[in-house]
Parts: C-alpha cells; structure tokens; sequence
C-alpha cells in the first residue's frame, strides 16, 4: 500500500495548487490513497471538497518554543502527527505540494531502504559533521555520532511508514536546531531531514523520481516551483502568476518535463471547468443510516449521532440519489431536468446540502 | 478565616510524617473517611512540600492521626449512611497513556546504555516521600537532570509535547522545567502504586510523566512492567480502581501518561543479578506553570517556556516569542 502525502500551511499555500496535485494524482492512476495534512487551527476552514482525505494538524509555522517563523517546521510536524494518530502503514510517498504526477509512482520500499530525488545543492563538503561543511560545526554538540554518511537528496522521498514514524521528532528537533544555530541561510528543512534519515540508519537511494519544468529527462513526478520556459528561455507559464491557470501549448515549452507538465495542465483546465471535483466524487451512505418520516419530512437517524437531521423535500430529492452510482454533478444534473432549470442552475444548493450530509456524517465521497 | 491545621499521620511499623492542610481541605476529610473505613479508599495522597511532591500510602497501614488544634470532621458515611464506599465512587476513568518506540536513535540509546553503566557508583538507593522503605526498591541519580543525556531527551520530549497533550486530551500549558531521573531495576526491585502529582496543582507541579526504558539486548530480566492503575473518584480526590493495563518495559520504548496517574512497577527478576542487566529507566516529569519566566530555557536552551498556539497567528504563551 502507498500514501501519497502532501503538507500544506493552512491560508499560506494557495488552492489551485493542491487542486493540481490532486487532479494529477487521480489522472496518473496512482495507488493507493493521497492524503492531505493540513497545517492550520481547528478555526480555519478545511478546503473544498476535493480528491484528497485531509487531515488537520497542528500548525508549527511559528516554532511554539523560539517563535521562529518558518513554514516548513508545518511538513515535519504534520507527518509527525499524521503517523502518530493514524499508525499508517506501507510505503510513504512525500511530496512537495507543488507537485504533479505524470505517471503512477508504485515501488513499495522495505523499512530501512528508502528511495529520494538527488538533491544536487547537497552541502558536501570534506569536512565538518556528516560531511557538511564547517557551517554545520555546531552539529557536533547535538548529534552522538556525526560521522554516520548523508544521503544527498530530498523530497519527493519513498520510504517505509515505519521508518518515518522513528525520525520524524528527529527530523523536526534538527530543524529547530539548525535554525536557532545558523539563522534562516541554510536549508535546514532539507539537511535536518537527511541528518534525521542517516541517524536512524535509514539509507535513502537517490533515485529520478522528480524533475523541473526545464529538465529534458523525464520522471513521474514534476516539482513547478520554477518556471515554464521556451527553448530562448521565454517563460511560458510562470505558476506564481495571477489565477486563475489557463491551458497553454504544451509544445510551447522547450523541454520533455515541460511538454509533460503543461499536458497535465491543460487537463486540469478542461476538469476543472467542467466541474472539477464535482464530477468524480460520489455520494455513498454511512451504513446504518435510517430513514423516517415526520409530518412531510424526511429524517435522518445517524448511528452514533444523539441527533436527528430532517431533510426538506429539495433535501430529500438529494438524499434519495446518494446511491454510491451518482456523481455529485450527476445529481445536479439530473435534479435541473426533473425541475426543467438552466444547466448549473441547482449546482450550489446541491453541493451546500452534499456538504451537510458530509458534516453530519449521513454520508461520504468516495470515487469510484 | 479559615485555619491551618498540622496533622501528624502515625503509620504501621511506626512511621510517622507530619504535614499541614488547611481545616475545609479535602484530603482532610479523605483522611479521616481511609482511618475509619480503610477499604473504602485503599489509597490515601496528599499534597506534600507545597504541592512539589505527594505522599502516598496504603488507607490500610494508617494507625491514627493527631492534629493541633483538634478539628471535628464529619464523614461520608455520616451524611450518607446507607451508601456504600463502592457506590460513592463515580464510574472509572481509563488509564490514558501513549507509547513512542524507537523515541532515541541508535546511536543516543548505546551512548546512554554505555554512560549509565559507567556510572553506577553514582546511583543510591531510591525513596519515597513517606519514608516508607518497602514501598520503593531500585536504584536512581536523582541529579541526571544536569546531564547532557538529560538534555537530549528533554528536547525530543518536548518536541513530542503538544501531541502528546492533545492525544491526552489536556490543556496545552507553558511548561516551567523539566525534571528527570535515571533508575536502575535489578533482582527484586519494584515500585508500588503510587501518583507523581497531581493534575489539580498550581504552579510547577508535575504534569505529563515520561519513562523512556532502555536496557541491554538480549534482556538479562523478566518483569518490570509498567502497571498504569484505572481510576475512580471519590469526593474530590482520586482513588485506585480494581482494573489495570500493563504496559511492557521495550528497549528504547518511551511511555507517556499524566502525572496524577496511579502508577506502579512490577517487581523485576534479574537472575545474574549483573548491574549491565538491569532494567533501566529515565523518568521525564514536564512541570507546567500558570506564570511562565520567560527567560527560563528548556532542552539545549534554545527552548523557551511557552505553549503551541492552536492558531496560525502566532505563537502563544509568554516566552514563546522570539
């Protein structure tokens, strides 16, 4: 089994990126579940509906111990709690959310060998702990055996569940150390990872499992934090530009990961304004739910809930085409037929009632 | 105005401790109700040294009480004469507890094994605050706390803080310090039920305990298992429930659990009776505060006394800001 896994820092990472991933997740085919840690307070509002499983998790932007902001203590300390509430097993596949796939990535690793993308800024150098150089001397005071050999990569990573349950306190404590140490000028969520993995002995084989938008070779995922450009470096498609994302040319691009990148792209477009998420998710009954009737109204009784839910006669239209087979734009559709409305017309009020149901527990979206 | 009184508790074996409560305290009553129905509360504790600490005893080897000046106590049975101590007692409360195993790296765990065994001429006799010698056997240093081993188990404890509050289902609060000891357990040792604290603590008080074990492999022991009591209460404090969890003493195994837990270790057989064979443990307390200092550091000393914030604004807590 792989979980493909994803951290985002609540308002901070912006929604059409995780759309994206989460479009080219479901597009590549990959096994398996994706899951979505959401670094935010209990206050803030989950995402939309989407392809992902989310789970919140305790926001560490702001390192709760120095006050350091930086957002990437937010990845460790959710993987961290993700592992420690769930106990997930199988191969973890850890991505950057400004990620795409292109291809199902389904190498199961075995705890102890772990698979990452090279890492070719590693700080190598002869000295130093772990072979970093004198800027890490300070390790020396932190760390029993500094002399174990770095693995020189970093996300996206493969690695057993098991093996990233041990390291990852580890993996978050060196990054608070790393920053409190050096200052904000190392990467220290990326060293702080490696460390973490050598001392654990989890040897990590750098492995082509990412490329750039402007890379010729091809890998079955694309990391699009730089760029799109064109064989004269014209930038073709720059990510950080305003919303909202249009398909542009994949032949546009001047290298394969590019082309590739901007194919998945154009497809997300294309879902995406035919009804995205809507189209693919489908309403499926929490078994046990019951159904009455009370005067003109139809009530819910849900299993281990205290209360009841009772559904108008639009609601109860809904309820009654939550049957696993119904696309959440299905049920749309076919509600604006039976009432002869616009095509679109019934879409909110449909999707603001699946989300009740959602939040009361009377059903689940699952993709089938 | 309310008195204070100063309460002298005669013990079997004739033991004796003297301590002050206050004459509405309600432990003074849980005193006199375990003096003259000592199967009704099998476990007596109170706070002793200002809250730092706890005594604790078996209701059962309680001889008598002198008090200065005389107090009168109604008891329970008075005011509800036909219930029965049993049925006083509100339903039981499941153990809670976490575990982390592999919580140090190979390399922490040897050096920790290699340095403890090193130092065993530093360990004494361990002891509890009622004096009672046949409640506690093993072997502790008590300073380990100034240890850099100390320090580096600290900082991961604190890492792992703000989760384990939450799966604990407590109140995330700015921690004061942290406080540990190293045991060694060997042949006939043990650690009857007893509580590190009290929940209901003001300032300083114990909040979260957190016995990391790490021994030799192959294990030269059987037993020693930690046995986290469930509990009932009764009046306002907290007694020993019938029911338990054992929880296995695991090589590089991390337990954690809420201080006023009842606690106790199980006796441990060490055949070789070698000191390299014994079963041991550092005990973490994280002591929480309602009056952080905010210069007071924790771990490495890059830590500040302070607490997560469950908001993106910020972090929380004074000292929690850089």
């Amino acid at each position: 089994m792989i979980s493909t896994v994803f951290t985002t820092s609540g308002a901070h990472t912006t929604d059409r990126q995780r759309r994206l991933l989460e479009f080219s997740w479901h597009r590549a085919g990959q096994p398996g579940e994706l899951v979505h840690l959401l670094a935010a307070a209990l206050a803030e509002p989950p995402p939309a509906r989407g392809l992902a499983r989310v789970i919140t998790t305790t926001p560490w932007r702001h390192h709760p111990y120095t006050g350091d902001f930086y957002p990437a203590y937010d990845s460790a300390a959710a993987v961290l709690e993700w592992l420690f509430d769930d106990r997930p097993g199988g191969t973890v596949l850890l991505v950057e959310p400004s990620s795409v796939l292109t291809a199902p990535v389904s190498i199961e690793v075995e705890p102890g060998r772990a698979l990452g993308a090279p890492w070719p800024a590693f700080p190598s150098a002869e000295s130093g702990p772990f072979g970093l150089g004198s800027d890490f001397a300070f390790l020396e005071r932190y760390c029993v055996n500094s002399s174990l050999p770095v693995d020189a990569v970093c996300l996206p990573v493969l690695i057993h569940a098991r093996d990233l349950r041990k390291m990852a306190a580890r993996w978050l404590e060196l990054m608070s150390i790393i920053r409190a140490e050096a200052g904000p000028g190392l990467t220290a969520d990326r060293v702080a990872y490696a460390v973490a993995a050598a001392e654990y002995r989890i040897r990590h084989q750098p492995t082509d499992l990412s490329v750039g938008p402007d890379d010729e070779a091809s890998a079955p995922i694309i990391d699009y934090r730089t760029a799109v450009t064109a064989g004269d470096g014209e930038v073709v498609w720059n990510p950080a530009a305003g919303e909202p994302w249009q398909a542009i040319d994949p032949q546009r691009a001047g290298a394969e990961a590019g082309r590739q990148l901007l194919k998945v792209l154009r497809d997300f477009v294309e879902f995406r304004d035919a009804g995205g998420e809507l189209r693919i998710l489908k309403p499926q009954r929490t078994p046990g739910v019951r159904e009455a009737r009370v005067a003109d109204n139809m009530v819910l009784e849900i299993p281990g809930r205290p209360d009841s839910l009772s559904l108008n006669p639009s609601a109860a239209a809904i309820w009654q085409l939550c049957d696993s087979a119904h696309s959440l734009l299905d049920i749309a559709s076919e509600l604006e037929a039976r009432h002869q409305l616009e095509p679109g017309a019934l879409r909110e009020d449909v999707v603001a009632t699946i989300d009740l149901f959602v939040e009361r527990q009377a059903i689940e979206l699952v993709m089938r | 105005v309310t008195r204070t009184v100063s309460i002298q508790l005669n013990l079997v074996g004739g033991h004796t401790r003297t301590l002050k409560l206050a004459e509405d305290a309600p432990q003074l009553r849980q005193l006199f109700t375990a003096l003259a129905d000592p199967s009704g509360a099998p476990l007596v504790q109170l706070p002793i040294e200002g809250g730092e600490a706890a005594l604790s005893f078996p209701a059962a080897n309680l001889v008598s009480v002198i008090t200065e000046p005389p107090v009168v106590v109604r008891l329970e049975h008075d005011e509800h004469a036909t219930t029965s101590g049993a049925e006083q007692r509100s339903a039981t409360s499941r153990a809670r507890y976490l575990v982390v195993d592999d919580f140090l790296t190979p390399d922490e765990r040897r050096e920790l094994y290699d340095w403890t065994v090193a130092n065993e001429r530093r360990f004494k006799p361990g002891a509890v605050t009622s004096d009672d010698p046949s409640y506690r056997h093993n072997r502790v240093i008590v300073d380990f706390g100034r240890t850099p081993h100390s320090k580096l188990i600290e900082n991961r404890l604190l890492i792992y803080y703000p989760l384990f509050i939450r799966r604990l289902d407590l109140a995330l609060e700015p921690l004061k310090r942290v406080e540990s000891q190293l045991t060694a357990g060997n042949d006939g040792d043990y650690f009857r039920a007893h509580a590190d604290g009290g929940a209901d603590r003001g300032n300083g008080s114990r909040y979260l305990t957190c016995v990391y074990y790490f021994f030799r492999r192959p294990r030269g022991f059987a037993g020693g298992d930690l046995r986290l009591y469930d509990s009932a209460s009764e009046g306002e404090g907290l007694v020993l429930s019938d029911s338990f969890r054992d929880i296995d003493a695991i090589d590089n195994r991390l337990v954690v659990f809420p201080s006023d837990a009842i606690h106790e270790v199980l006796p441990i057989r060490c055949p070789s009776g070698a000191f390299t064979d014994s079963r041991f443990a550092v005990t973490g307390w994280l002591h929480r505060t309602s009056d952080p200092e905010p210069e007071a550091t924790l771990g490495w000393g890059h830590f500040r006394c302070g607490a997560v914030s469950t908001s993106s604004a910020g972090p929380s807590g004074v000292g929690g800001g850089s």
